[in-house]
This record gives structure tokens, sequence and C-alpha cells, in this order.
């Protein structure tokens, strides 16, 4: 799951090192924070793609290092490419380890499951439920006829409502995935709320 | 869609089709542009409906279902989608019969509501308190500006929790050029976006077209203007449900249709905020 900057563990990463890096990232702290939250989601993405169980760690490896290049007063133009290179780097060093024996040296303070993982089916849905509750009658329609259309003619429908609202298809698109991210996080706030309170 | 990403050729980097070089490439190209990354989500989203809804092939599936056993991330998302669509299929039969939603209805509820008497009427009293608090002159001044807000801190607060109101300022009939300032409008806990159209001369007969599009396209557009009055005039533009205008910088353009007697283009920037 996503980890707030708030929650970012500073064993490694040093407080100058982080203020480096959100001065790096440019603009005021929040939207050095925000262009920080994306960088750090595409190096999950990247290390998740290449199939590696830890990859929330090893992006905040990758944070880090580029955090203590800063420090180092190393001139860094654009710190997502320079991330990457980094990334490439740790991805490496971590393929020529095996998992397990990752796994059993390093310190992981982080549970990598998912809250989703202790969670039954039952109280998921409940809290879909109750999520979906909270938008329009409009907003569940527009999302039931996207989501359970199905068959050859689902894209025909899909572009017939496109039109309907006036809109291009990949404006709908982007529109039904926003809804759909909404009530995702509510579902995510929603359980991880119950979770903390067991 | 970024004129650069490629839906196949995501859904190959995604099911590990490509060779090593081809999916650098793309690792590369996501760290550098942000849209490109976005599209590159979709086309996993794409994918996990796909899954869910048994809709892969069965090589596919296979490669797809060991991603997910170990990526606790995409698990989440599986299970999240899975259950959208679940709790989506048992909302009841007569709703899934109704129409989707479409842009007329809300023309007709706009023409429907300027047939009660008074509205107009009322709208003109609002947006002259709303504009009076602002700046202590009940009539609008060209020379100072003719974009404005008038709801959030210095608007129509006693509305605020229910609905949202952008005032948008047209230039007398005959005045070249439209406006171009830009503009904030505060939808709070707001559940209505109304536009209201705000114009010293009688645009008679005329019917407009209105668009608010985003950086992705048009997001929302709608037809008609509801009746004149000499003088000052304030009347609804389209309504538009909050929910449909996330926080970001939209751009509002109204013109006048082909068909209508007169009436002058304008377009404001408007910034959508919490």
């Amino acid at each position: 799951m996503q980890n707030g900057l708030a929650n970012r563990k500073t064993e490694r990463l040093t407080r100058e090192g982080l203020d480096r890096l959100l001065l790096a990232l440019g603009g005021n702290r929040d939207e050095a924070a925000a262009r920080y939250e994306r960088l750090r989601e595409r190096l999950v993405f990247f290390f998740s793609r290449r199939q590696f169980i830890l990859a929330e760690s090893l992006a905040d490896e990758v944070v880090d290092r580029l955090a203590s290049r800063l420090s180092t007063g190393e001139p860094i133009e654009v710190p997502e490419s320079y991330a990457y290179g980094i990334a490439r780097l740790v991805a490496q060093e971590e393929g020529r380890r095996s998992i397990r024996e990752a796994e059993a040296n390093r310190h992981y303070t982080r549970n990598i499951s998912s809250v989703f993982d202790t969670q039954n089916e039952g109280e998921i849905q409940e809290a879909m439920e109750a999520c979906l509750g909270r938008h329009s009658e409009e907003d569940q329609k527009l999302l039931m006829e996207y989501y359970t259309s199905r068959g050859r003619a689902l894209i025909d429908h899909r572009r017939q409502m496109a039109e309907a609202l006036g809109m291009t298809s990949n404006a709908f698109r982007k529109r039904v995935f926003r809804l759909r991210r909404a009530i995702e996080s509510c579902v995510r706030a929603r359980l991880s709320l119950e979770d903390g309170t067991r | 869609m970024n004129p650069s990403s490629n839906p196949g050729e995501f859904r190959d980097f995604l099911l590990d089709r490509l060779s090593p070089e081809q999916a650098e490439a793309i690792e590369e190209r996501m760290f550098q542009d942000e849209a490109f990354f976005a599209d590159l989500q979709d086309a996993e989203d794409d994918l996990i409906e796909e899954y869910v809804t048994d809709a892969l092939d069965s090589a596919e599936a296979k490669i797809f279902a060991a991603r997910i056993e170990r990526d606790p991330d995409l698990r989440e998302r599986v299970a999240l989608r899975r259950a959208l669509i679940r709790t989506l299929q048992r909302i009841p039969a007569e709703v899934a019969r109704t129409e989707p939603p479409r842009a007329t209805p809300v023309r007709r509820r706009m023409w429907s509501r300027f047939l009660v008497p008074g509205f107009a009427l009322a709208t003109v009293i609002l947006f002259f308190v709303a504009y009076t608090a602002e700046h202590g002159n009940g009539v609008p001044s060209q020379a100072t500006g003719t974009a404005k807000t008038a709801s959030g801190p210095a608007g129509t607060q006693q509305e605020a929790t229910a609905q949202a109101t952008a005032v948008l300022f047209l230039p007398a009939h005959g005045t070249r050029g439209g406006v171009q300032q830009p503009s904030v409008l505060h939808i709070g806990s707001a559940a209505l976006v109304r536009l209201e159209l705000e114009t010293p001369s009688e645009e008679s007969s005329t019917r407009w077209n209105v668009q608010i599009r985003d950086a992705n396209g048009t997001v929302f557009s709608a037809d008609g203007l509801g009746p004149r009055q000499a003088g000052v005039v304030s009347y609804v533009v389209a309504e538009v449900r909050a929910s449909l205008l996330p926080p970001q910088a939209y751009q509002i353009s109204l013109s006048p249709q082909a068909s209508s007697s007169g009436g002058v283009s304008s377009s404001w920037d408007l910034d959508v905020v919490k």
C-alpha cells in the first residue's frame, strides 16, 4: 500500500537527505511531496513488475540512495531519471541473491502483506457497498453500466455511453477510472481503520 | 491517451512478453513521463478487469496470477475490483434497466427550472448579494475583469454545503473577444456546481453551447439557456455534479449556436479546488 511521506521510516533517510530530495523535486513542499509520492509509486511499480516480493522496501532503498547522492552535493537534473538508474542497479543487486536469502538477511519493519490478506471477502464486500453508497445514483449507474457489460458488444456499449455524455471515449474512461479509484480509496481507508481498531 | 502510448505494447510489457530492451525502454519512459505512466496504469487496470471477469486466455491468466501471487498491492487491487463488480451486479435490476446518464436531461432540467416564475429573479438577487459582498458594488464592471466565481469564502457561503456557483461574465453583445481570466471555484462539500451566465445586455434569442474540458478532453457539455431579461441578467447555463469535477484545472467555453441571432463566444480558465 501507499505510504505517506510522514510515515516513511527515517533510519537511513536523514532529515537533511529528505529535505534535499524535496528541494530537488522542486516547487513548494506540498508539490514536492506529491512528486515524491508519484516517484515512489513508479518505483514500486518497477520492482513489482519485475516480481520482487519486497517492492516497497526496494523502492525506499532507491529513494534513500537518491537522497544520499543529493546530500553529497552531486548535481542531479532530473531526479526521476536518476532514480530509474539507481532502481536498475538495485534490481541487479537484488537479483544476484535469492529472494529467500534477501528476506533472511534484511531487517524489514514493514509488513509486506496487504491488509486485504487478513480480511475476508464479506468484510471487503461490506466496505465496498458502504463506499459505493456514498456516491450518487448516477455515478453508481455509470459504474454498473461500465463494469457489468459483457461480451463482444462491450466496447460499442462503452463508446455509446461516452457519446451519450458528450465525451470522448478516453475522457469517459478517465472519468470512470477516477470514480472507481475514489471508491477503492474509501474501501482501503475503511478496512485499514477497522483493522487498526481490532 | 498519450500519443506515444501503445496499449498493445503495454499489455505485452505487463505480461512479460517484450524483449528486455523493449521493456527497459518502457520503464525508462515511465520515469520520465507521468502521463505515459498513467496510461500504463490504466492498461494494468484493464488487465485486472479481464482477469477478474475471466476474459484473459489461459496463458495470460497464468502469467498474471503469478504476478498477483507475488505482489500484495496487485492482490489488493484484484480483490477490490472483484468486490466492486460483485457489488454492482447486486444493484437491483430496475436500476440496471435505466438509461445511462446523458447530457440532455440536464438541459431538460434546466429548461423546466426556468419555467418556474421568479426563478430568474432569485438568481439575479443571489448574484447581486454575492457580488456586493465581494465588491461593495452591485454593478459588474467589464473594466475590472469579467470572469469570476461567486462561491467559496467570499461568495454564497450559505449554499456551500449543497452547491457551488461559478458566475461567468459575458461581455456585452458586440464586444470582441472572450475573457481569459483565471478563476477559482471552491466546491468544498458541494454536491452540485451551477454555472451562471452574467451579461450586461440582452442576448435575445441566443442559445448557447457550454463545454467544460480538462487536460484529457471534454468532461461535460450541454446547450440551451433560459429566458432573457433586459439589463444585467444572470441565469443558469448548466448544472454539473461536483463529483464530475474533481479538483483540477478546467476550461469552460461558451459559444452561441449557429442558428442563434447573437452572442459572443467566450472561454474561462477555472481551477476547481476543495
